[in-house]
């Protein structure tokens, strides 16, 4: 339910459309932002909070008669660079492992899904620790939901390029997971 | 290792030229080696995205779950967000109440709010998360004579809560630009310690995040 509200106060005070047009993109982005950030190694807290200083960024953006060409990337990057700002928890790499058990998400899970989805959560951290930060991010982000062309855009770095790392960086992860 | 085995990653995620996409979809129905690495591409996502869920999910917790630690400090930054509210609206009214009656004679903006207490705590943004989402403290505020890294006020918790004052007020309250930060410490009983309100142009601090 808190992901329909817009937690942009001046969108909430003044509905322009400006404010529409950011509340748009948010009920988009919200999620998949969150996602990469957490991907990123910050913690939930910290990645609502850079999702939250990331619209109020667009909102001016927009208001003040930005250009909305490829705002998707747009916003991906703004959020990259202030998580990036946040150096000392970008780099924690997920120094802290989230108790699964305690916030399993079904109540259909149980005991044994719950032990097995733990063990596959503890690889995959392990397996993210081992990639360069370009690797992870442009695997954060293609989970996140953005085209390759959009990923490079955010990285700044050519399609081709995210290509290849992608790529390099999934088969890093299957054979550190031994999937 | 096969030779289509670079290009299958863009090819699952939809991410090549039609004509290269139909001969790797012919080759990977022939090829069980690329078979496996696309099952298993698929399965990483697929745990990537469990992963982020569970991450987002943990930091959401219900307030039911709330240890009592995370109840005092939900409800010291309730009560810090109330007096940040109050007391940039108090501190700027009185400022506009000043140059209103300086240069025209104006009836004070104290005297014709433009929210409602409870329209006003609603724009508050850390509040809009609603109960099921985490309270947002911000990272506080380094003092300008700080140097990095130090904690100013070792002996103390601060709360630091910034909030866009033109979220509070109506278009042309405020002169274009303008904000107020107020710095709000409380002492571990909930009374205000140190309530500090600076103003600030609106950017002014902010880190250079725009691409």
């Amino acid at each position: 339910m808190s992901g329909d509200f817009l937690p942009l106060a001046v969108a909430l005070s003044q509905p322009d459309r400006y404010a529409c047009e950011v509340a748009v993109l948010y009920r988009e982005l919200r999620r998949p932002l969150l996602r990469y950030l957490v991907c990123l190694g910050l913690t939930g807290d910290e990645a609502q909070d850079v999702v939250q200083d990331t619209f109020i960024t667009l909102q001016r953006h927009v208001a003040s008669g930005g250009s909305r060409e490829n705002i998707r990337s747009w916003v991906f990057r703004v959020a990259h660079n202030r998580a990036r700002n946040r150096q000392n928890s970008y780099d924690r790499r997920f120094a802290e492992s989230f108790d699964a058990e305690a916030h399993a998400v079904s109540d259909r899970t149980t005991p044994e899904q719950l032990v097995i989805e733990k063990e596959k959560f503890r690889r995959l951290e392990e397996a993210l620790r081992s990639l360069t930060r370009e690797e992870r991010e442009c695997l954060s982000l293609r989970a996140a939901g953005l085209r390759y062309r959009e990923i490079g855009e955010v990285l700044s770095v050519a399609t081709s390029t995210v290509a290849d790392t992608a790529g390099r960086a999934i088969k890093k992860l299957a054979g550190k997971c031994n999937v | 290792m096969c030779e289509f085995s670079e290009k299958l990653m863009a090819w699952l995620d939809q991410e090549l030229p039609a004509e290269e996409s139909t001969v790797i979809d012919g080759h990977v129905r022939a090829c069980a080696e690329c078979r496996r690495e696309v099952l298993a591409c698929r399965e990483l996502s697929e745990t990537m995205d469990a992963y982020c869920d569970a991450a987002i999910l943990a930091s959401a917790r219900s307030p039911e779950r709330a240890t009592p630690r995370m109840v005092r400090r939900a409800f010291v930054g309730t009560a810090a967000v109330a007096a940040a509210v109050l007391l940039v609206f108090l501190t700027v009214s009185q400022r506009v109440w000043r140059m209103d009656s300086a240069s025209s004679g104006v009836l004070p903006f104290a005297q014709k709010p433009p929210l409602a207490p409870a329209e006003l705590e609603k724009s508050a943004p850390v509040e809009t998360y609603g109960a099921q989402m985490p309270r947002k403290i911000r990272k506080p505020l380094r003092p300008l004579d700080a140097k990095r890294g130090e904690n100013p006020w070792p002996e103390e918790t601060p709360v630091y809560i910034a909030i866009p004052a033109d979220a509070l007020f109506p278009p042309g309250a405020l002169p274009d630009g303008v904000g107020f930060v107020a710095d709000v410490s409380l002492r571990s009983d909930g009374s205000a310690q140190r309530l500090r309100l600076q103003p600030q142009l609106v950017g002014f601090k902010r880190r250079g995040t725009q691409p």
